[in-house]
């Protein structure tokens, strides 16, 4: 019976999608009807409230599109840091080696919301120790600066993982082509890794994004502290925070589905 | 114009690293066993032949892994009241001796559905990766399918996909630090809390950071000792070593 489910509708995708939509929409919708039933989304979808969460205020970048600019920003500088370092712990030169290793162990056990503090309240403090003036860095930044910390860490990671991942064939191969060490690592090694490393990045930055809503807690306005200022000034936390969880749902699954797909790219590669 | 250091802050306030310290260790505790145990069970649904349970499962599972955690304990703590809706919460709340029960048990079920998730995906690509002459064997043994899944599949699953749950516990504890978002009083709270009674917030931090290194450290360590003892036992118990 349920064979014959998974056949057919491996047959007719566009039924399958269908049937999903279906679902989910009376899913939510029972449960909206169980749980709060006098909610009123249209007092919640005004083309002001929706301006606000999305755009942020007039003439000052906030909302949604600050969280892709944000999230955007953090991607580039941890992968750029994160492929350095993951590249240095995974080198055998001792004096980068053990500062690599120190730095993504720390970052990686300590909680998120933590770094985020660190650099909001701590950074100053330890600039004026150092430099004597006083200091102050805007939260944004503060933001930017604390994203780039732990997640070039846990890029960092992915990255050792795909350079370990590598055969050792390749290095011999390329020793007996006649390249040097650092043709080989440049040339040969790091466009394969890459490759193989692709289906976890995208999941890594996917993670990313979810955990630009952690700068709430320091005042950046972005989507998450948007809502929650709306939800201080009409107070209706149902429909604005379902709202805003379906959104990020929306723009994460996506991306989950994008690196997915990756994967099965990346694999049918390797293994052709 | 420096900053003068001053340690004795610490030793004054610290109750309210104690309480915090033991708040977090609560959190983390309640939240692991019921995050392994959903994450176990939506795991092994994804994987059933059946097609609407395993869909169902699917649901379950992109639904809470892609929401923000931070989004999902708002949505709790400001959408309901829930002791008012599971009057048997309070009872819970005073026997394992927590005050804010409203704020406590939202972040703990937040953190559970967060994280259950990610357990659920290990657990089934555990169980993918195993021979499918496994089932097949223990079906022509004559086991029913809860017999063979509790006997053979999940044994052989969990020792395989270990590492990755133990990773998702350390998740869960660094994660707990968001509950200080709905006023959970434990250790990043506590933080906050002497930052504000005596502006020493970066002693606090620094005390706290060196507290959250330790419970990663020593939760990794009892993880493996439990990989080492507990699960190659139930493994040989059920005589299916590898």
């Amino acid at each position: 019976m349920s064979e014959e489910i998974n056949s057919f509708f491996k047959e007719n995708k566009f039924l399958y999608y269908l049937l999903n939509f279906i679902l989910v929409i009376t899913f939510l919708k029972s449960f909206q009807v169980l749980a709060y039933p006098e909610a009123d989304f249209q007092a919640v979808l005004t083309q002001g409230n929706m301006n606000f969460i999305l755009f942020g205020m007039d003439g000052e970048l906030g909302g949604l599109v600050l969280t892709f600019i944000l999230a955007f920003i953090a991607i580039i500088l941890s992968f750029i840091f994160g492929s350095l370092l993951g590249i240095a712990r995974w080198s055998d030169i001792k004096i980068i080696k053990l500062p690599a290793t120190a730095f993504i162990e720390l970052f990686r056990s300590i909680p998120h919301i933590m770094v985020i503090f660190w650099v909001f309240f701590a950074m100053p403090v330890i600039l004026t120790m150092i430099f004597g003036v006083k200091m102050s860095v805007s939260p944004l930044v503060s933001a930017i600066i604390a994203f780039t910390l732990f997640e070039s860490a846990h890029i960092a990671e992915i990255v050792r993982a795909g350079l370990n991942s590598m055969p050792k064939g390749q290095f011999e191969a390329a020793k007996t082509l006649g390249m040097n060490s650092w043709q080989t690592f440049i040339l040969i090694i790091l466009p394969q890794a890459y490759r193989r490393m692709i289906p976890s990045l995208v999941s890594q930055f996917v993670s990313l994004f979810k955990d630009t809503s952690l700068v709430y807690v320091i005042g950046v306005v972005e989507f998450f502290r948007a809502a929650t200022i709306l939800n201080n000034r009409i107070y209706m936390s149902f429909e604005i925070l379902s709202i805003v969880g379906i959104i990020y749902f929306i723009c994460a699954f996506t991306m989950s589905q994008i690196a997915g797909y990756l994967e099965k790219k990346v694999e049918n590669q390797i293994n052709s | 114009m420096g900053y003068e250091l001053d340690w004795t802050v610490l030793l004054t306030y610290k109750q309210l690293l104690i309480d915090g310290f033991i708040m977090t260790m609560k959190l983390s505790i309640i939240g692991m066993f019921f995050a392994f145990l959903i994450g176990s069970i939506m795991g092994l649904a994804r994987v059933n032949k059946n097609f609407f349970i395993s869909l169902f499962a699917t649901y379950y599972v992109e639904f809470f892994r892609n929401v923000p955690l931070i989004v999902q304990m708002f949505f709790i703590y400001f959408s309901f009241t829930l002791t008012d809706i599971f009057p048997s919460l309070e009872i819970i709340g005073n026997s394992i001796v927590v005050e804010n029960h409203n704020e406590f048990f939202s972040a703990l079920i937040a953190l559970i559905t967060y994280t259950s998730t990610y357990i659920a995906e290990a657990i089934r690509s555990g169980i993918q990766s195993l021979p499918k002459g496994q089932v097949e064997a223990s079906k022509t043994l004559g086991m029913n399918y809860f017999q063979s899944m509790y006997y053979i599949i999940f044994p052989q699953a969990i020792k395989i996909v270990w590492s990755p749950i133990v990773g998702q516990f350390l998740n869960l504890i660094k994660n707990s630090s968001l509950a200080m978002t709905i006023g959970v009083m434990e250790l990043t709270f506590q933080t906050q809390e002497i930052d504000s009674l005596t502006f020493r917030g970066f002693e606090a931090a620094t005390a706290v950071t060196i507290l959250y290194l330790l419970l990663a450290l020593s939760t990794s360590f009892i993880m493996s000792f439990v990989d080492r003892y507990l699960l190659v036992k139930i493994a040989s118990k059920n005589g299916a070593v590898r």
